[in-house]
C-alpha cells in the first residue's frame, strides 16, 4: 500500500519553523487517522463452489499483507481492508481467485474445482482414492456437475462423448430404452456404486452422483474381478464434506417432440396401381340404400402401400364413409394430401424430475441423502414412466481406530405402454406400410365408434375386418403393457485401523431387482387376443474384506502399500412367465385363467457362485516413480468341476518425469504402461448336457435335443492387455493431453460358436481360439480463456478400434454373429484374418469399371453370399464446452462417429410401399417417375449385360424399387454422424438479488437433449440411434427393422441451495 | 520393537493363511451348476412326439403348392416368382433329425433304460423309418445333402455331402432294416400318428419304399423295380387306409394352413388350375375352392405377375375346409390315389402286369372320395375326353391325373412332376431368378459360410447352386 506522501510533504516544509520531530510525529499520527478513517472498512461475503455449494474452512487474503481470514460453515468470512486492495480467495483443489474491493463491502467468491490439479482424486478398486498422478492405467474422471449437465435421467446418455473410447450405442429417444455404453469395442460394462455391482445403469440416480471414474483396462479392472472385463464405470454416491450442511432442490421441465422424419411422397395415395376401382352394388346381399352409391370411386383400402392414385382431390369414399351410423357415412371427400400425418401422429411429451438432497458433514460423521421424483411421457401417445429414487449414504467415526459406514439404494418404478421398436410396431407401420393420403386426426376420432374397432386398412366396403394393420391409435390405446420394477441395492461396512499401518475392512453386500410385467392384445383388433404377464428376480449377494498394511522406507521415499483380501459372490435369477393361446374365453377380461387353449408356461431358475483371493501391491518412490501389481485366484461354479481357477495378475507402473526435463511449457509429464489379465468364466449350466421340453401334444410330452451342445469340460477364458500412455500438461496446466494405446488379445473364450445345422446342432459351446483388438484413446483439454470475468475450458477426446478373429476353433472357418439379420439372409460374420464384423448377403454385380451388370428388362444381376462391408466404425469421439461469463455460463457436448455401416429396412420398405419421397416425383427425362414407361415415364437405369453391351432403359417405378427388396448392399448405410447432444444455458443470481431470501444460491437454466443431427450420411434416419433388432445388447447395431423417430427435449432447470 | 514383530508375525499368518487357501486347485460348488429348468433324462417317447411334430413342415408345407401352380399369391407376389433362392434345412437337422438320431443312439446304447416308452425294436424301427421319410424329403429338395457323416455333433462339425444315390440306397436300407424288426405286438409310445399300431407303420414305411423306387425309375430302373414289388404288396389297400397328420384345434397343434389365413389371405388359387379343372369339367373344383365372394364362377389369380392387381373379393381362395378347420384336408401324408397311380405307372413301365387303365380309374375313384365327389358326378368325369384312357397318351395322362390328385400336398406334387414332366406348366412370367420352374432349393447362407469346403465339393459335384440345377433322379 501506498502512501501518498507528497501532499503532506508540502506541508511539512511549511511548517519546518516548529519541531521537526514532533511535525514528523503529528503528521505520521494524521496519516495513519487519515488512511483508516479514509480506506478501511469491514468486507464480508460467501465463498462457494461452482455448484453454489459454500466452502468452509476456504482463506481469504488481502495480497500483499498479512491479513487473512477462514470461512465459517455456511462459507461467509468477514476482513478488513480498503477499496482497491485485492482478496485473494483460496481452498485445497480449486483454483486461486482474486477479486479487487469496489465500493461495496460485499464480495462474494465462486471457486471452481481444479479438474486438472495435480492432486486429483480417483477413486479405484476397492474403494480406495488414489492420486491420479500414481495411476499406472488409462482412467478417466468425470465430475457429477458436469455429468448430468442437461438433467439426462440415463446415465450412459449422460456420459455420451465425454470419456475418449467409450461411445454411447443409442437406443431411439423415442422410447425410454437406455443406451449401452461401448467401451474399447465392447458392452457389458460393470457399473459400481460405492463398491456395489448394480444390475444395470437404470438403478444409478444420477442426481445422486458425486463423480464418475471410468476405467477402461484390464490393468485397471484387474480388482473388480470376472464381471469387470469389460471395463468399469466407478460411481461414488454424493457425501457431505466436514463443516459442511447443505440442502439442495433441483427440478427440471422439459417438453419432448418429434425431431426427425423420413422424406415422404405426398403425390400419391394408398394403393397397388393407378387407376380407380369403383363400387358395384349388388341388390342381393346390400342394403337398398346402397343402390346410390354404385359408380363412386373407391381407393384400394386393404392396400398398405401407395402406389394408387394421384392426390388431385377426385371425390372419393373415404375408409371411415362405410362406417354404419357414423356422422361420416356415405361422404364423398377429396383423395388430397396429408403431409404432416405421421408428425402430428405423435405427442409433445413432458417431463418432470424434481429431487431434493441434503448433506450434513461433522468431525466424525457424514450424512448424505437424495430423494428424487421422475415423471416421464414420451412423443408415443399412451406411454409413461414413474419413477421415485430414494439413497442414502452415511458414515461414523466410532473411535479413533473404528470408522462404519453404509450406502443405501432404493428405486421404484412403474412403466406403462412401452412402445415396442423393430418390424410390425408404429414405426413400421407409419414409414413402411401405410397410405400417405390418409387424415390421422380422422382417424383417432372414428376408429372405435359405438362399440366396434375400425381401421384404415378394411378388406372391403362390406367386410370391416383389417387386412394387415388395426388403426394406428388402436394399439397405443388398447394393447396396454405393465411393468413395474423395484430396485435395492447396498452396502454394510466397517473400517477398523489396527495401528498406523495395518487396517481391515469387511463389507457386505447385496443388489437386487425385481420386475413385474404383463402385456396384452386387445379383443376388437386384427389379432387374436391374448395376454402375459412374468415375474423375475434377480439378486447378488457377496461378501468382501481386505487387510492392509501400509508403511514408508528409505526416510519416507519409498511408500508402500500391500493388501490381501477374499471376496465370495452368489447369483440368483429366477423367473416365471406364462401367456395364454388360441384367445381369450371372456371378452374384454384378460387373465391367464381364460386362456382357450393349455397356456404357455416356463419358468427359470438361474443360480452361479463365485470365489476368490485376491492380492495387491502399489509402490511409489519419491512421488516420480509408481508400481502396483495385483494377483487375483477366482473359483467359479460355472466351470469344468475339475478345472475350475482361473489365475490373472496384472502389473501397471508410471513414471513422472517432467522434473527431469525442466521445460517451462511443461508442468507435468508421466508415461505409463501396465499388463493384465481377466478371467472370463462361461454362463451358466454349460457344462450339462439337458432336453429341451416343447409344446404338447394332447397329453403327450414333446422333448428335443438342444440346438447348442453343452461341453463337459468347458474352462474359463482370460483376457490378456497391454496399455501404454502418455499424460501431459502444458502452460500451467492450461493444456492437457492423455493419450494410451492398447492391445488385448481373448483367449480360450468360453462361448456359443454357430456350426452348420447338419451336425445336428446349429451351436456349440466351446473355448473357442483367439480374438485380437488394438486401439488408440485420445483427451485433449485446455483452458483457452481464464480471466476474471470470462473463462472457456473444452476438451476433446477420440478413440480409435481394431478387431480382429485370430482362429475360432479347429474346422471352423468362419463364425456367423447373426445369421438371418434381414429378409434373405442378410449376415454378419467374423472371418479369421479380417477385420471384426463382416456384413455378407446379396450384392447387385458390377463389371470391372462399376457398371451394374444388367438383366434385358433392366433389372439388376444379384450374386449370394457377398461381402459387403464392416460393421466397425473408423474412429469415435466427442467434444465439450464450458463457457462461463461472470455469472451465466454455457456448457455443451456433441458426439461423434465416422465410419461404420447398418442396415435400414425402413429405407427398403418405404421404397418398396411408394411412400418414399424417392418414389415419386419426375424422372431424368422431366416425365412423372410413376408414369407407365409406355408414356415416358419410369426409372432410367443404365448398365452393361453379361458380355458388357451397354444396356439403357427405363424400368416401371413399382417393379424398379420392388426389385431392390432384399439386395442387401442396396440399403446399407455409411454410420457416421456428428451430433449436438446436450446443451445448456444458464445464470446463477447474483447475491445481491437473493440476500434477504432463505436461498443462499439459485441457479435457472435452459437444457437442451438430442438436440440436432449436424451431420450424417442417411436421410430420414438417425444413425447415432439405431434400434437392436433382435439382440438389443449386442455392442454393434446392425440393422434397424422399424425405428421409430429420433425426438429432442427442451427445458428449463432450477436449482436452489438452502 | 515388541509391536513391529507382534506387526510382522499378525501379517505373517494372515499371508501364511491365504497361501493355503490360494492353493487349492478347485472349488467343490456342489449342485451349483446342475440346470433345475430342465431335464437331464431322456424320455424317448417325448423324443418321437416331437420328431412327428416336424411332418407338418413338410405335408402341410405352402412351397411346392406355388411350384407346381396350384395355388398363386394374392398381393405379395415375391415367393411364387422364385425370388427366394437360397433356403435352410437347419431346422430339419437340429430338430427332428436330431431327435430321432437320439432315440436311435439312446436305444442301441442302452436299451433297457428306455423300455418304458415302448419295445425296443420298435422304437428303433419307427426312428429309422422317419429318418428316411425325412432324409428323402431333403434331398428331393436340395440334392446333395450331408447324410453318414451327418448328426454327429462335435465329433463331426463339418460333415461331407453325400451323393443323393447315397442317400437313397441308405434310407432304402433304413427302411428295410426297420420293416424286418418291427414287432406288430410290441408298444410304441409317444406315437401322437398311429397311437402305436405298428400295423400302420408297416403301411407307412412300404409305401414310403414304393415311392421312393417310382422316383428312381428314371436313373436306376433295375433297382427301382424291385423295391416297387418288394413295397406293393405291404402299401396301402383302400382309401380306408389314407394317413392323414392328426391335427388337432388348439392353437399349438393346429393346421398350419388354418394360422396362415387367421389373419391373412396371401394365397389363393391360380389361373393355372382353376382354369384345368373347369376346361376338364372336374366335380372336385367344389371341394378344392371357394366361389369368389362377389359372386360368379371359379377364378383364379394369374400365376406369377409383379402386379396381380386383384380384388379379395373376386378370387377364389383355397377351401373352407382347409383354411378353418384342417383336421380332415390340407395335412395328407399318403393317399390310397397316389398308390393307385404308382400302380398303374409300374405297370406301364411293364414292372406288373395289371392292366394300366384299371389302376388309372382307380386312382381318379380314390381322389374323388377323399374330397368327397359322388360317384355320379367321378363317372361323369371320367368319361371326358381328356380325361378317358388313352394309352397312347397314358403316362401323360397318370401324370396329368396325379398332379390334380395331390392338389395341396406341394412336396410330392413337385417331386413328381419334376419327374414325370407334365403337366406342361410354363414358369412365372415375372421371374427374378433363374431359367424356369425351380428344380431344386439353393443351399442357405449359413451352409455356404459354416461349412464352406463340404459346400464347395457338393456344388462342384453336383452343379451350380441355384434352382436350375437339376437332381440326380430328375433325368429329363
Amino acid at each position: 500500500m501506498k502512501i501518498k506522501l507528497n501532499s503532506h510533504l508540502n506541508l511539512t516544509k511549511y511548517k519546518q519553523m516548529k519541531t521537526k520531530l514532533n511535525g514528523i510525529l503529528t503528521l505520521l499520527l494524521a496519516l495513519v487517522v487519515q488512511f483508516t478513517f479514509a480506506q478501511n472498512k469491514t468486507v464480508s461475503g460467501v465463498v462457494s463452489d461452482q455448484d453454489g455449494l459454500p466452502l468452509p474452512g476456504a482463506t481469504v487474503l488481502v495480497k500483499g499483507s498479512n491479513t487473512g481470514a477462514t470461512t465459517d460453515f455456511d462459507g461467509n468470512y468477514s476482513i478488513t481492508a480498503k477499496q482497491g486492495d485485492v482478496l485473494v480467495f483460496s481452498f485445497v483443489g480449486y483454483n486461486n481467485l482474486e477479486i479487487r474491493i469496489g465500493a461495496s463491502d460485499q464480495v462474494n467468491a465462486t471457486l471452481s474445482q481444479d479438474a486438472q490439479a495435480l492432486e486429483e482424486v480417483v477413486v479405484s478398486a476397492l474403494g480406495i482414492t488414489r492420486s491420479k498422478k500414481a495411476i499406472g492405467y488409462s482412467q478417466q474422471t468425470v465430475q457429477g456437475d458436469v455429468l448430468v449437465q442437461a438433467k439426462d435421467v440415463d446415465l450412459n446418455t449422460a456420459l455420451s462423448g465425454k470419456v475418449s473410447g467409450v461411445q454411447m450405442v443409442g437406443a431411439p429417444s423415442s422410447t425410454f430404452d437406455a443406451g449401452l455404453l461401448r467401451l474399447r469395442g465392447e458392452t457389458g460394462v460393470l457399473y459400481v456404486v460405492d463398491g456395489i455391482k448394480v444390475y444395470s445403469q437404470s438403478d444409478i440416480n444420477t442426481d445422486n452422483i458425486g463423480n464418475i471414474s471410468v476405467l477402461k483396462g484390464a490393468a485397471a479392472t484387474a480388482l473388480f474381478g470376472v464381471d469387470a472385463r469389460n471395463g468399469v464405470v466407478v460411481i461414488t454416491s454424493k457425501s457431505a464434506k466436514n463443516g459442511q450442511a447443505a440442502l439442495t432442490v433441483d427440478h427440471t421441465t422439459t417438453m419432448t417432440s418429434v425431431s426427425l422424419l423420413p422424406d415422404y411422397q405426398n403425390e400419391y395415395g394408398g394403393g397397388y396401381y393407378q387407376e380407380w376401382d369403383t363400387f358395384s352394388f349388388n341388390p342381393a346381399t346390400d342394403p337398398a340404400d346402397w343402390a346410390a352409391f354404385d359408380g363412386q370411386k373407391i381407393p384400394y383400402y386393404a392396400a398398405d402401400e401407395s402406389w394408387g392414385p394421384r392426390l388431385d382431390g377426385t371425390l372419393v369414399r373415404h375408409w371411415d364413409s362405410w362406417i354404419p351410423g357414423s356422422p361420416t357415412f356415405g361422404e364423398l371427400r377429396p383423395w388430397s394430401a396429408n403431409p404432416n400425418n405421421i408428425r402430428d401422429f405423435y405427442n409433445k411429451a413432458i417431463n418432470n424430475n424434481t429431487s431434493v438432497s441434503w448433506a450434513k458433514g461433522g468431525e466424525d460423521y457424514k450424512v448424505s441423502a437424495t430423494l428424487r421424483n421422475l415423471d416421464q411421457e414420451l412423443i408415443m401417445p399412451g406411454a409413461s414412466r414413474k419413477q421415485i429414487d430414494m439413497n442414502v449414504n452415511a458414515s461414523f467415526d466410532f473411535s479413533e481406530k473404528l470408522n462404519v459406514y453404509t450406502s443405501l439404494n432404493y428405486q421404484v418404478r412403474n412403466t406403462k405402454n412401452e412402445p415396442a421398436q423393430g418390424y410390425g410396431g408404429i414405426g413400421s407401420n407409419f414409414n413402411q406400410w401405410w397410405q400417405r393420403q390418409l387424415d390421422i386426426d380422422r382417424l383417432k376420432d372414428l376408429y372405435f365408434f359405438e362399440g366396434n374397432y375400425y381401421s384404415w386398412n378394411i378388406r372391403s366396403p362390406r367386410n370391416s375386418r383389417p387386412l394387415y394393420w388395426d388403426a394406428p391409435h388402436f394399439g397405443p390405446d388398447n394393447n396396454n403393457t405393465n411393468q413395474e420394477k423395484d430396485v435395492l441395492f447396498g452396502n454394510f461396512g466397517a473400517n477398523y485401523k489396527f495401528n498406523d499401518k495395518f487396517k481391515a475392512n469387511l463389507e457386505v453386500r447385496r443388489r437386487y431387482n425385481g420386475y413385474f410385467s404383463n402385456s396384452r392384445i386387445a379383443f376388437g383388433g386384427l389379432d387374436v387376443p391374448r395376454y402375459s404377464e412374468s415375474r423375475s428376480r434377480y439378486e447378488q449377494n457377496e461378501i468382501f474384506g481386505f487387510l492392509s498394511y501400509t508403511d514408508r522406507f528409505l526416510n519416507d521415499a519409498l511408500d508402500l502399500d500391500v493388501k490381501v483380501g477374499y471376496q465370495m459372490q452368489q447369483n440368483k435369477e429366477t423367473s416365471t412367465s406364462a401367456s395364454t393361446v388360441g384367445g381369450l374365453s371372456v371378452p374384454n377380461f384378460y387373465s391367464i385363467a381364460t386362456s382357450v387353449d393349455r397356456p404357455s408356461y416356463s419358468n427359470s431358475f438361474v443360480n452361479s457362485k463365485v470365489q476368490s483371493n485376491f492380492a495387491s501391491v502399489s509402490i511409489g518412490y519419491n512421488s516420480m516413480f509408481y508400481l502396483d501389481g495385483s494377483y487375483r485366484l477366482d473359483w467359479g461354479s460355472t466351470a469344468n468341476v475339475n478345472d475350475n481357477r482361473l489365475d490373472t495378475y496384472g502389473f501397471s507402473g508410471s513414471f513422472i518425469f517432467n522434473s527431469l526435463l525442466n521445460v517451462d511449457v511443461i508442468s507435468f509429464a508421466k508415461v505409463r504402461a501396465g499388463v493384465a489379465q481377466a478371467p472370463i468364466f462361461p454362463g451358466a449350466y454349460q457344462t450339462t448336457s439337458v432336453y429341451n421340453v416343447g409344446s404338447p401334444y394332447g397329453s403327450n410330452a414333446s422333448f428335443s435335443v438342444p440346438n447348442t451342445q453343452s461341453n463337459p469340460n468347458l474352462l474359463g477364458g482370460t483376457r490378456n492387455e497391454t496399455e501404454i500412455g502418455l499424460e501431459m500438461k502444458f502452460l500451467k496446466n492450461r493444456v492437457g493431453l492423455d493419450f494410451t494405446y492398447f492391445d488385448r488379445k481373448d483367449s480360450q473364450l468360453p462361448v456359443a460358436i454357430p456350426v452348420t445345422a447338419e451336425t445336428g446342432y446349429t451351436g456349440l459351446s466351446i473355448n473357442s481360439g483367439q480374438t485380437s483388438s488394438n486401439g488408440i484413446e485420445l483427451a485433449i483439454s485446455g483452458t483457452p480463456v481464464q480471466s476474471d470475468n470470462w473463462t472457456w475450458d473444452m476438451s476433446v477426446n477420440f478413440g480409435t478400434l481394431e478387431k480382429r478373429v485370430d482362429n475360432i476353433y479347429p474346422g471352423i472357418e468362419k463364425n456367423v454373429l447373426g445369421g438371418n439379420l434381414s429378409w434373405y439372409s442378410l449376415q454378419l460374420q467374423e472371418i479369421p484374418g479380417e477385420e471384426w464384423g463382416t456384413f455378407v448377403g446379396r450384392k447387385r454385380k458390377t463389371d470391372a469399371n462399376g457398371n451394374y451388370i444388367l438383366n434385358s428388362d433392366g433389372s439388376y444381376v444379384v450374386e449370394t453370399n457377398q461381402k459387403l462391408g464392416n460393421i466397425l466404425p473408423d474412429f469415435t469421439g466427442g467434444f465439450s464446452s464450458t463457457l462461463r461469463y461472470k455469472n451465466a455460463y454455457l456448457n455443451l457436448g456433441l458426439d461423434f462417429q465416422k465410419g461404420g455401416l447398418f442396415y435400414s429396412t425402413t429405407n427398403m420398405f418405404s421404397s418398396y410401399s411408394g411412400l418414399h419421397a424417392s418414389t415419386a416425383g419426375l424422372n431424368d427425362a422431366g416425365k412423372p417417375l410413376r408414369d407407365p414407361v409406355d408414356d415416358g415415364g419410369g426409372v432410367h437405369v443404365v448398365g452393361v449385360d453379361a458380355n458388357g453391351a451397354s444396356v439403357d432403359t427405363y424400368v416401371e417405378a413399382q417393379e424398379y424399387f420392388g426389385g431392390l427388396f432384399g439386395i442387401h448392399d442396396a440399403w446399407l448405410y455409411d454410420a457416421s454422424y456428428i451430433k449436438l447432444r446436450q446443451l445448456r444455458v444458464g445464470y446463477t443470481l447474483p447475491q445481491q438479488l437473493i440476500a434477504n431470501t432463505p436461498f443462499k444460491t439459485v441457479d435457472v437454466s435452459v437444457i437442451g437433449n438430442n438436440l440436432f443431427l449436424l451431420y450424417s450420411k442417411v436421410d430420414g434416419l438417425d444413425p447415432s440411434e439405431i434400434e437392436g433388432q433382435g439382440s438389443l445388447t449386442s455392442p454393434y447395431r446392425a440393422v434397424e427393422g422399424g425405428q421409430l423417430p429420433p425426438a429432442r427435449s427442451i427445458g428449463v432447470n432450477v436449482k436452489i441451495n438452502f | 520393537m515388541i509391536t513391529m514383530k507382534k506387526n510382522i508375525k499378525f501379517f505373517g499368518i494372515v499371508a501364511l493363511s491365504l497361501g493355503l487357501l490360494g492353493s487349492c486347485e478347485t472349488v467343490d460348488f456342489g449342485n451349483e451348476n446342475v440346470n433345475p429348468n430342465q431335464p437331464s433324462a431322456a424320455s424317448t417317447q417325448a423324443l418321437l412326439t416331437n420328431a412327428l411334430r416336424s411332418m407338418p413342415a413338410k405335408v402341410s408345407e405352402v412351397e411346392g403348392n406355388m411350384w407346381v401352380q396350384y395355388i398363386a399369391q394374392v398381393t405379395y407376389t415375391e415367393e411364387s416368382r422364385y425370388a427366394t433362392t437360397q433356403r435352410s434345412y437347419d431346422g430339419w437337422y437340429a430338430g427332428a433329425l436330431k431327435d430321432l438320431q437320439e432315440i436311435i443312439d439312446l436305444n442301441t446304447a442302452n436299451p433297457e433304460a428306455y423300455t418304458g416308452s415302448g419295445s425296443t425294436n420298435n422304437q428303433l424301427a419307427v426312428a429309422k423309418i422317419l429318418k428316411a421319410y425325412y432324409f428323402k424329403h431333403l434331398t428331393d429338395s436340395w440334392g446333395m445333402i450331408p447324410f453318414s457323416e451327418a448328426l454327429k455333433g462335435v465329433e463331426n462339425i463339418t460333415p461331407a455331402f453325400d451323393t443323393q444315390e447315397d442317400v437313397y440306397m441308405a434310407s432304402f436300407d433304413l427302411i428295410d432294416e426297420a420293416l424286418a424288426s418291427i414287432e406288430t405286438a410290441g408298444a410304441l409310445k409317444g406315437d401322437i400318428l398311429f397311437s402305436g399300431d405298428m400295423n400302420k407303420w408297416k403301411k407307412f414305411a412300404n409305401t414310403l419304399k414304393m415311392v421312393m423306387a417310382l422316383r428312381i425309375s428314371d436313373i436306376a430302373p433295375a433297382t427301382a423295380q424291385a423295391k416297387f414289388k418288394e413295397a406293393m404288396s405291404g402299401a396301402l389297400a383302400s382309401s380306408a387306409d389314407n394317413m392323414h397328420y392328426p391335427y388337432l384345434t388348439e392353437d399349438t397343434n393346429d393346421n398350419p394352413w388354418q394360422d396362415r389365413f387367421e389373419t391373412r389371405e396371401d394365397y389363393a388359387l391360380s389361373d393355372v388350375f382353376v382354369d384345368h379343372l373347369l376346361a376338364h369339367n372336374d366335380p372336385r373344383v367344389a371341394s378344392y375352392a371357394e366361389l369368389p365372394a362377389a359372386g360368379g364362377n371359379y377364378v383364379g389369380v394369374p400365376y406369377g405377375v409383379a402386379n396381380p392387381n386383384v380384388l379379395q373379393a373376386n378370387i377364389s381362395f383355397i377351401a373352407d375346409e382347409v383354411i378353418y378347420d384342417g383336421t380332415t384336408a390340407g395335412g395328407m401324408i399318403f393317399s390310397y390315389a397316389q398308390v393307385a397311380f404308382s400302380m398303374a405307372e409300374a405297370a406301364e413301365r411293364g414292372w406288373i402286369t395289371d392292366d394300366v387303365a384299371t389302376w388309372y380309374y382307380k386312382g381318379i375313384d380314390a381322389s374323388m372320395a377323399q374330397w368327397g365327389v359322388s360317384s355320379a358326378d367321378a363317372t361323369a368325369y371320367k368319361a371326358g375326353a381328356e380325361v378317358v384312357f388313352n394309352s397312347a397318351k397314358a403316362m401323360e395322362q397318370i401324370a396329368t391325373q396325379k398332379w390334380v390328385a395331390l392338389y395341396l400336398q406341394g412336396a410330392e406334387a413337385w417331386a413328381e412332376w419334376r419327374r414325370l414332366d407334365f403337366p406342361v406348366l410354363s414358369p412365372a412370367p415375372d421371374a427374378e431368378s433363374g431359367t424356369g420352374i425351380p428344380v431344386r432349393y439353393g443351399y442357405s447362407a449359413n451352409v455356404a459360410a459354416l461349412n464352406e469346403a463340404n459346400y464347395n465339393a457338393a456344388v462342384a459335384a453336383q452343379g451350380a447352386d441355384t434352382q436350375d440345377t437339376k437332381l440326380w433322379w430328375d433325368v429329363k
